[in-house]
């Protein structure tokens, strides 16, 4: 009997506390992947600036007659300087995905303590004001044991700490990149890419005008040939295509994704503090988490969209 | 050091960048355009080179690696408790089972008993 308010708050807390942290699982999962596509686009940019630093050094040694060699394919971007940026990228990768694991991890144990509980409370009901009520207590306290070892706040527990102690790490990492990437700074990967794209750029007008330059004593009529107007063309074609492979990544596109997985994340950390859960903090989280996501699948599809171009240029 | 670098790479920046104009522009006459191919190349060179070098320095941050290294201690300590919570998790589901199940049966002696 005494144990009935126990029993129904039990069946209470659990389905709320199994309600709380679920609504982290969609969002946390969201922004581990948009951390993944920003790991991917950094690490293809950077292979994207050695492709098209090697494009436009062949460019420059064909038209002035030099030798190409193995020491003219040097990495535009120190290797060891890419491995570090992504393995810290991989590691904030790595730890939301362990949050997501938190937030997903199976328990099924509101279950069997609710039946517990409820069976427990209809045998109290069945016993009531019999000669066996004696029995109650203690059955009621073996039930009540059982249910105190359940603690259906250990897994909001685990993931408040758990981004108390790692998003200060993920911030220093992000706060680090950013720096790096800043327009300006002389590490932007985005700015070395658009560089080199920019120096292919060059070399296919030179490329042009050397035609043009070839041409010039030409009559009008010589000039009009299908075969050199063909080749005109197709030269032209090929500054086209270097003029939209640079523009297709805007200047500031790596460091506004950062910038907003950092925000992604305070907003997380800040949400899963304790009493600051509303739907007001909760809908601010998830507008920053999509965001996130906007900037990192548009930083992927401008990285992966230059590798299609400087790909095409090799064949 | 590292600010005399900077503002190297600076002034280069802006070299090309006004010389990149003129040259990519189709209303520079032929030959001047042309003219301006080298100096382009040398100056890209020499931004490659200058970029290279801070690749270099930045690579070895040693905050970077740190910083890292502690996110790799938090992660894996939420491994560990995320398993040993499952774990525990596991044996309460089956020690509530099983009070369960006592209960159940003393429900039954219970209704043909009392």
């Amino acid at each position: 009997m005494r144990l009935a308010p126990l029993f129904f708050g039990a069946v209470i807390l659990s389905t709320t506390a199994c309600t709380s942290i679920q609504v982290y699982r969609e969002p946390v999962t969201q922004l581990s992947e948009a951390t993944q596509k920003t790991r991917e686009a950094i690490e293809t940019l950077s292979n994207d600036a050695t492709d098209a630093k090697i494009r436009a050094v062949a460019l420059n040694h064909a038209a002035t007659s030099r030798r190409f060699g193995e020491n003219d394919m040097t990495p535009s971007i120190a290797p060891e300087y890419i491995k570090a940026r992504v393995a810290g990228l991989r590691m904030i990768e790595r730890f939301l995905t362990r949050l997501t694991e938190v937030v997903e991890a199976k328990d099924d144990v509101p279950k069997s303590v609710d039946a517990l509980a409820e069976d427990a409370k209809k045998l109290a009901d069945q016993l009531k004001n019999t000669k066996a009520s004696a029995y109650v207590e203690p059955v009621g306290g073996l039930a009540k044991a059982v249910i105190a070892l359940y603690d259906e706040t250990k897994r909001k527990s685990i993931l408040e700490r758990g981004l108390r102690d790692g998003v200060p790490h993920a911030k220093q990492l992000i706060a680090i990149l950013k720096k790096e990437l800043a327009p300006g700074s002389a590490t932007d990967i985005g700015d070395v890419v658009k560089v080199e794209l920019k120096a292919v750029l060059v070399e296919r007008i030179a490329a042009y005008d050397r035609i043009l330059k070839s041409q010039e004593t030409l009559s009008a009529q010589e000039k009009n040939r299908a075969d050199l107007f063909e080749a005109r063309l197709a030269a032209i074609e090929k500054i086209i295509d270097a003029k939209a492979a640079h523009d297709r990544l805007s200047a500031d596109a790596a460091f506004n994704a950062l910038q907003s997985m950092e925000e992604a994340l305070d907003a997380l950390a800040s949400l899963a503090k304790q009493d600051n859960y509303s739907p007001q903090t909760f809908a601010v989280f998830l507008n920053r988490v999509s965001l996130f996501s906007e900037r990192a699948v548009t930083l992927l599809e401008a990285a992966n969209a230059i590798r299609k171009v400087t790909n095409e240029a090799k064949k | 050091m590292a600010n005399e670098r900077e503002m190297l790479l600076e002034r280069v920046k802006r070299a090309i960048t006004v010389i990149q104009e003129v040259h990519n522009d189709s209303r520079t006459p032929l030959d001047v355009a042309m003219a301006l191919v080298d100096p382009l190349r040398q100056l890209t060179d020499l931004r490659r080179k200058l970029r290279e070098a801070e690749f270099q320095i930045a690579a070895n941050n040693p905050e970077y690696i740190a910083a890292a290294k502690a996110l790799g201690v938090v992660t894996d300590k939420l491994a560990e408790e995320i398993a040993a919570h499952q774990e525990h998790m596991k044996f309460l589901a089956d020690v509530a089972a099983a009070v369960d199940q006592v209960i159940k049966l003393a429900i039954a002696v219970a209704a043909v008993v009392v």
